[in-house]
């Protein structure tokens, strides 16, 4: 694997979580993406609370070493206490969102990186604000809603590139099919059939009509904006573009990973020409 | 007539408003606010001054108050938004709909709904607002449907609290209502 992404993380997982490999190897990876990044943190974190210390063997290209540390990750495997480990600001870009009022900061935060770098417009970034705000409270509100996760692990991280912003927002919780599943009318529903219909009817766990939604509007919003949407829980993966969304098997492993890719128009910046 | 009036500044929350707990913070002091408007009163919910309004936090500070109203717990009292950046309440409308509710929003360059209304109710909703005040069969009239479509169109509106209507009096099976805008031309 030269590249750990939203495309190619199900084959870490199916090596980690399938096969049992004995680490993480990372060595011919040359990119990686805030999901694929986020990811290797919450495996190594669900090996360890199975008393399994998972080594990664890092990339082997100077550049993605660097910016791997960029992003955090050696300092974030280098703490047994997950919590506290992320400063909500610019040199951090992996994020403790474990609770909800430490979101409006790590928003302010990300939304001062946005604004630094790109000449959004008032609307474009309103959107972008509120994408960033609902997809972060779903890990508070939804990933330890039956109490019975120790650490769910809620984290954020973005980056950006050439190909436009990547964000990921990932936790090791209870995932969309057994947060679904709290409604009797859908005990036991699969992971598969969560995904579907929260991410295309807007269901969610709770009754009340106005709660839910988000992440059907934020697929809605991916759509029109030509991105990218990925969401994995449990056993089954979303893959949405401008043009389709399909649900697939997924290696298992627990809480819901998502990973939102949006080009550079959004952010108010021409496309690199082809 | 809508004889009283209050403004409800949502900036008084911050800038930047976007979670749920920072939105249940807003609604106990909105609905202090709408409680101590004397009837018949609007309470004009102003987006001055704020940046982002997320989903989330208009849901639990402007729609679920909304729907406590539509639900009759509040009196003869209304609620609109008031925005010069009718964007800013994008969210807010998703949530309205999710919740089947319509709600007025002004801005610069008039009044719009928030959240689901039919079109046919819109038509009649637009014919009130630009009368001011009315009855159910000067409506029908002007709109060419007959006099128990209309009155249903307007029950519908009233309950939205998108329209004032009070009973006059009846007129065969039907009892007869003024119905009175809650936008004004001065808005």
């Amino acid at each position: 694997m030269d590249r750990l992404s939203v495309e190619t993380a199900d084959q870490l997982l199916a090596r980690t979580e399938v096969d049992r490999a004995g680490e993480i190897d990372l060595g011919r990876v040359t990119r990686v993406d805030p999901y694929g990044l986020l990811l290797v943190v919450l495996i190594v974190y669900h090996h360890r609370e199975r008393g399994v210390d998972l080594p990664v063997r890092w990339p082997r290209h100077p550049q993605t070493r660097r910016a791997l540390e960029e992003m955090g990750l050696p300092r974030v495997l280098g703490r047994s206490e997950h919590r506290g480990w992320a400063r909500a600001d610019t040199s951090y870009p992996v994020a403790d969102i474990s609770e909800e009022k430490g979101i409006s900061a790590v928003v302010e935060a990300f939304d001062r990186r946005l604004l630094q770098g790109y000449p959004l417009t008032t609307a474009s970034r309103r959107r972008l604000i509120n994408v960033l705000f609902e997809l972060f409270q779903n890990i508070p509100h939804h990933s330890n809603a039956t109490g019975d996760v120790a650490h769910p692990m809620g984290m954020a991280a973005m980056q950006d590139d050439e190909d436009g912003i990547h964000l990921a927002v990932v936790d090791k919780g209870i995932g969309l099919g057994c947060s679904l599943g709290l409604r009797s009318e859908y005990h036991g529903i699969s992971d598969a059939a969560a995904l579907n219909r929260i991410v295309f009817l807007g269901m969610s766990r709770h009754a009340d009509p106005g709660h839910g939604g988000e992440l059907r509007r934020i697929a809605e919003l991916t759509r029109a904006w030509e991105g990218t949407l990925a969401i994995r829980s449990g056993e089954a993966i979303l893959y949405m573009d401008s043009e389709r969304g399909d649900i697939y098997d997924s290696p298992p492993f627990p809480g819901v990973q998502i990973g939102l890719r949006l080009p550079r128009h959004v952010l108010g910046v021409e496309e690199p020409p082809a | 007539m809508i004889d009283h009036e209050a403004s409800f500044l949502i900036q008084q929350f911050g800038q930047r408003l976007g979670t749920r707990s920072e939105g249940e913070v807003a609604r106990t002091h909105l609905l202090r606010a709408l409680t101590a408007l004397p009837e018949p009163g609007r309470l004009l919910v102003d987006l001055a001054g704020i940046d982002v309004l997320s989903g989330s936090f208009a849901d639990e500070a402007i729609a679920i108050p909304y729907a406590r109203l539509a639900a009759a717990e509040y009196g003869d009292r209304y609620m609109l938004v008031r925005t010069s950046h009718p964007d800013l309440a994008e969210d807010l409308g998703y949530k309205l709909e999710r919740r089947k509710l319509a709600m007025l929003c002004l801005s610069d360059t008039g009044w719009t709904i928030l959240g689901a209304l039919p079109p046919p109710m819109e038509e009649t909703l637009a014919l009130i607002v630009e009368r001011e005040e009315t009855t159910a069969k000067e409506l029908a009239d002007a709109l060419s449907i007959r006099h128990n479509a209309c009155l249903h169109r307007v029950g519908r509106l009233a309950a939205l609290r998108l329209i004032r209507r009070e009973e006059v009096g009846s007129a065969g099976p039907y009892a007869t209502y003024r119905l009175f805008s809650v936008v004004s031309s001065a808005d």
